[in-house]
């Protein structure tokens, strides 16, 4: 009897702490791979995730890698932080890698565990890589919560310019 | 009291005696090819290992014939190919078991020092250990103090997630309290020492940076454990770094030695934050 007690007094104090996202909210991500103009570009790697106020984990939302496993340690900071302690699932999360060119991610706001997304402060980590050339690491701190928010990140050296758009309607 | 005076002189000794023969000893370094694994295949990794005293420079032969792979599981791999060269041994092992390995090159038959006063009062060593040094030993020898030399070279790679390192509680060890694959530029990270179990404090750990051959200095970062054995350490650019530290303690029980240095020498990678 006591365990589905405590259950319910912890769900009961989370859900009056923490709010649910406002029921339109979406959230765009636009980037760009940067033709390098070098003789056989290779694709970056790319992987964008979430991270809570903790620094844990909240949502993975790209992984640009194919289905090699080899190369996932070189996406450094990913690989620290989700990739290993994942494997398992990495086939769900990753995708064909991309080309040079525009691209548009429409991130679910869904955590890791399935549950909707709550306000908060998170962390959205950008992380490119590419074979014979750079890495480009994206932090960029979002506070998803009632209102709107859009943040242009300049191009970095594989990815061009980001633009990060939270809609709440 | 008296007890604590004696062991203290007698550390004070050790400590003396060590320097010398530490001195010529070439220290060893161990150098994976790479520290972490995500392919889901397992990879293989190759190790480079020798005796130099600039960190990661190939100069003196070593042998890395007793090169030994503690797995994660616990179990001990010996490698799967060994080539002794001149100048140094290269090993290559295929990793699949997820979590952390240690990989070790520790010279199982320490080389063993015999120091001694003669009869007129100077001090001299011979290459003896406790038991043959009884024929060796000149006559009226007296003081005489064996000392085993062991080079202890490590490293550590990581399968998919890291797992927990144990310590051996056995002789001189160094035991990550920052684990190995959670080493980060800019961030401190803290390594503990113990002699059989127990933290030993004032141990001086040195952390060089590879490619000193490439700058002014040694920029070596220098820090002594405290009364937890800890030492902590922060350092401003991902690479490859040497962890070192050598230990003079005593042996109690030892048919070969009266006392120990151990030249522990960790291969540490520092990643980009």
């Amino acid at each position: 009897m006591k365990f589905p007690l405590a259950c319910a007094a912890m769900l009961l104090s989370t859900s009056t702490i923490a709010a649910p996202l406002p029921s339109q909210a979406s959230l765009t991500i636009d980037l760009a791979i940067n033709d390098l103009k070098v003789a056989n570009p290779a694709k970056p790697y790319v992987a964008v995730w979430l991270e809570d106020a903790n620094k844990k984990p909240a949502a993975q939302w790209a992984l640009w890698t194919g289905n090699q496993t080899e190369w996932l340690k070189d996406i450094r900071t990913w690989w620290r932080k989700f990739g290993r302690y994942n494997v398992n699932e990495i086939d769900g999360y990753s995708s064909a890698t991309r080309a040079i060119g525009e691209h548009s991610i429409k991130a679910p706001l869904q955590h890791l565990d399935g549950s909707e997304l709550q306000q908060g402060q998170y962390t959205l980590y950008i992380e490119a890589v590419r074979e014979h050339g750079g890495r480009d690491i994206v932090r960029q701190k979002l506070n998803l919560g009632e209102d709107a928010i859009q943040f242009t990140i300049p191009a970095k050296a594989e990815l061009g310019q980001i633009t990060i758009n939270y809609k709440v309607q | 009291m008296t007890t604590k005076m004696t062991k203290i002189k007698g550390l004070a000794l050790a400590v003396g005696l060590g320097f010398s023969a530490l001195a010529t000893a070439h220290p060893t370094w161990l150098l994976p090819s790479h520290f972490s694994v995500s392919k889901a295949e397992g990879s293989w990794i190759t190790f480079d290992y020798t005796a130099s005293h600039t960190v990661f420079s190939v100069d003196k032969p070593a042998s890395a014939h007793d090169a030994k792979i503690i797995m994660p599981s616990g179990a001990t791999e010996r490698p799967d190919f060994v080539l002794k060269g001149q100048r140094r041994s290269v090993f290559d092992f295929f990793f699949i078991e997820e979590g952390t390995h240690k990989v070790v090159v520790a010279n199982q038959d320490p080389l063993y020092l015999t120091f001694y006063t003669d009869r007129r009062g100077d001090k001299g060593k011979i290459q003896a250990n406790k038991i043959t040094r009884e024929d060796k030993l000149p006559r009226g020898a007296t003081d005489a103090k064996t000392m085993a030399i062991i080079k202890h070279t490590e490293s550590y790679v990581t399968v998919m997630a890291p797992t927990e390192i144990k310590a051996t509680n056995k002789g001189f060890e160094m035991v990550p309290v920052t684990h190995p694959a959670d080493l980060i530029e800019n961030e401190a990270f803290t390594f503990s020492y113990l002699v059989n179990g127990k933290p030993v404090e004032g141990v001086e750990v040195t952390l060089t940076q590879e490619g000193a051959q490439y700058r002014d200095a040694q920029d070596a970062l220098i820090a002594k454990t405290d009364t937890n054995g800890e030492v902590e350490f922060t350092v401003a650019s991902a690479g490859r770094y040497l962890l070192a530290a050598n230990q003079r303690y005593k042996l109690k029980g030892d048919s070969m030695a009266d006392m120990a240095t151990t030249m522990l020498h960790t291969t540490i990678e520092v990643q980009l934050d």
